[in-house]
């Protein structure tokens, strides 16, 4: 009976510090700028990445289907963005009004990979030194409300 | 000269064979976020697995025995249950991850919806399995892999400042845009991605299946001491390469037509051609690898028979085992999961696995009735005791750093 | 140590005294082809004192006094008890009788073929069942 006893206390013993180790282990909530600042990095990456990639299609170094694989990947990301700025629990007005602009940024960039898209679809040449132009003037945009933002 | 060339065959086969889907994934990630700075991870990654395949492939020889049979031997059947779920599902994790590679690359060529590559993919993996020879396999998966190289081209043809590269992989520094935490989660991914346990799994098996004696020892210690470094070359190049043309844009990697976009800069659609191809090889023979070793784990432990050698109505259970992990590894990726993600969560629960089937293996390789006058050495045993600790902290480090950086963010 | 705390001296029996641990559980076994059958997880024993047919005692009954013999080698719904403990109903174990075991040395091996041993039949029955409605499945791959 003792022996039962003892295993049962040394088995609760192990499952209280599994558990205080993974609660302490938690990560800390994150606040609104940081939550900010991830989303536009990820933006900027993408508009980015599709930037570079307008760049080497018009150059003639990337296929055209690696380069709308490499776009439908970049507006996922840019999705993924504005959605975890969607999301995104403000404490404050300042805060409230730091999430807008990042988000017009954001749609910025999504609106023009979306151009990049149908740019390489189609073959009209003017059309994608436009959509790269316009990648460009958004990854500025969000380079502004990085460094406003900056936690 | 036929001996040349077969040393030659070897040697080639296991540089292209040496990465796979977690290589290049954390490779590329890893250069567009902290430059070189984590090159050294590479390097003793590399090492780690030249002396764990060594001391595996010795084993098999020596002994007959492959991996999981001496595992439950030697620890008893308690303790190797443990390591074989364990070991299993992360096998099936990464099995998972290689099949979406395929499928990811040939998006890449095709620009085709990769959900509709995956079953093909794996369906591609299972004939293989079930029809070809080990030692075609293996090779041709192999040789073709060699195309990666192209990465080590295209960072020459970038003409990057080699000074740069040199200093920021010789003198490591956390990037100011990154915490130590991430910096060190990325470390111990990047290792095990670099030792990948089924390797192992694999690699001692394949010298049951070749039927590996004393002599084959010599030419596979070649193998390893010679196409691994090269391997792990080819990993730097990847992180380099990502750090020429992806870190300056504030690209950080996520996807996969991310990583060859370097290439397409520096060599245009023929040399991007080259490495797609090298992509789609290195995953598929990762696909192979990987549902082959989840074959012989589960019949290692249970006693099934085994083995490619053997036609699949003589292992019966085996090649089911290995029909079985297929089906729920694509069954996984249809659901839409990002193949990339699976990658990066393979890598790091590979590490946490790495101590499991590492212990076994030191031990064993130290154990006379097994060895015979074939022990280990007092040298491989001062590498093998470094390692352990390695593999120990790193394993240890790992889920505590990826509940607290969130994965990587 | 007094007389009565000395442990009491094995009985010496003619034929092979084994190990149950280091040289039989665990243990792979192969049929006279190489063929790897199963893995010997459990076995039934018999004391030579009582009567034949008589089930092993439970755990502390079996002393280092009396002479047991291997009657069989067990495998199959016996391995989740050794990992977990308990005991299956003699009827799920599969028997390999002691009689068909031709040596024991790294691994037990058995005289003629596995093909009609109890022990192989989810063997028997994925090969059947599965593998050979499949193309190619009997094809050499050598």
């Amino acid at each position: 009976m003792t022996r039962a006893r003892g295993r049962r206390g040394r088995s609760l013993a192990c499952l209280v510090c599994v558990t205080v180790l993974v609660g302490a282990c938690a990560p800390p909530g994150r606040s609104s700028p940081e939550v900010v600042d991830d989303a536009v990095t990820e933006a900027i990456a993408a508009a980015a990445t599709a930037r570079l990639a307008m760049e080497l299609f018009s150059s003639g170094d990337l296929p055209r289907e690696t380069t709308r694989t490499t776009l439908a990947a970049s507006l996922e990301d840019a999705h993924q963005a504005a959605l975890d700025l969607g999301t995104l629990e403000v404490p404050g007005p300042q805060d409230s009004r730091t999430r807008d602009e990042a988000l017009r940024a954001v749609a910025d960039a999504t609106s023009a990979i979306v151009t990049s898209r149908s740019a390489v679809s189609s073959t009209s040449d003017r059309t994608v030194d436009e959509s790269t132009a316009a990648l460009a003037e958004a990854i500025e945009q969000l380079d502004r409300v990085q460094d406003e933002v900056a936690p | 000269m036929k001996r040349l060339l077969g040393v030659a065959l070897g040697v080639l086969t296991a540089i292209g064979g040496f990465l796979d889907i977690g290589d290049l994934v954390t490779n590329a990630v890893v250069g567009s976020r902290f430059g070189m700075s984590l090159v050294w991870v590479v390097v003793v990654g590399v090492v780690g697995i030249c002396v764990f395949a060594q001391m595996s492939g010795r084993v098999a020889a020596v002994s007959g025995r492959a991996t999981f049979e001496i595992i439950r031997e030697r620890l008893g059947p308690r303790t190797g249950a443990a390591n074989l779920v364990a070991s299993f599902l992360i096998n099936l994790l990464t099995l998972t991850a290689e099949v979406g590679g395929v499928a990811l690359a040939l998006q890449l060529a095709s620009s085709v919806e990769p959900r509709l590559w995956m079953p093909v993919a794996a369906l591609a993996v299972w004939l293989v399995l079930w029809r070809v020879k080990f030692k075609i396999m293996e090779n041709v998966t192999g040789l073709v892999g060699l195309c990666l190289v192209g990465f080590a081209v295209a960072l020459f043809l970038l003409g990057p400042d080699w000074g740069d590269l040199l200093s920021g992989a010789l003198h490591p520094t956390v990037p100011a845009t990154e915490g130590h935490a991430v910096y060190w989660y990325y470390a111990i991914a990047l290792f095990g991605a670099a030792m990948t346990p089924y390797e192992v799994f694999f690699f001692s098996s394949g010298a049951v299946e070749e039927r590996w004696k004393v002599k084959d020892i010599a030419e596979s210690r070649l193998n390893v001491l010679v196409g691994f470094p090269l391997g792990g070359l080819l990993s730097i190049s990847i992180a380099a390469c990502a750090t020429v043309v992806l870190l300056p844009r504030h690209i950080e990697v996520s996807a996969l037509s991310q990583i060859v976009l370097p290439v397409a800069q520096a060599g245009g659609k023929l040399l991007l051609a080259v490495v797609i191809v090298g992509i789609v090889a290195a995953t598929f023979g990762a696909a192979l690898e990987t549902s082959l070793s989840s074959g012989y784990t589960l019949a290692q432990y249970l006693g099934w028979s085994w083995g490619k050698f053997r036609r699949p109505a003589q292992a019966a259970r085996f090649h089911l085992t290995m029909i079985v992990t297929l089906l729920v590894g694509t069954g996984i990726l249809m659901t839409g999961v990002d193949p990339v993600m699976v990658t990066e969560y393979s890598v790091v629960f590979s590490a946490v696995a790495l101590p499991l089937t590492y212990i076994p293996i030191l031990v064993v390789a130290n154990d006379p009735e097994y060895m015979g006058e074939h022990v280990n050495g007092r040298v491989m045993n001062a590498l093998g005791t470094v390692f352990l600790v390695v593999i120990l902290l790193a394993a240890l480090a790992a889920i505590p750093l990826m509940v607290v950086t969130g994965a990587g963010r | 140590m007094t007389r009565d705390e000395r442990l009491p001296r094995p009985p010496t029996p003619a034929g092979r005294v084994l190990d149950a641990r280091l040289h039989l559980l665990s243990r792979q076994v192969l049929d006279a082809d190489d063929m790897p059958l199963t893995t010997v997880d459990d076995l039934e024993l018999r004391s030579t004192d009582d009567g034949p047919d008589r089930a092993p005692a439970a755990d502390g009954g079996i002393t280092g006094a009396r002479v047991y013999t291997v009657t069989a080698l067990l495998s199959g719904a016996a391995l989740a008890t050794r990992v977990l403990g308990g005991r299956a109903p003699a009827s799920r174990w599969l028997r390999i009788d002691w009689g068909r075991v031709s040596d024991v040395g790294t691994v037990v091996r058995i005289a003629g073929t596995g093909d009609d041993l109890d022990a192989t039949w989810t063997e028997r029955w994925v090969r059947d069942r599965i593998i050979r409605r499949i193309p190619g499945g009997d094809h050499d791959p050598q």
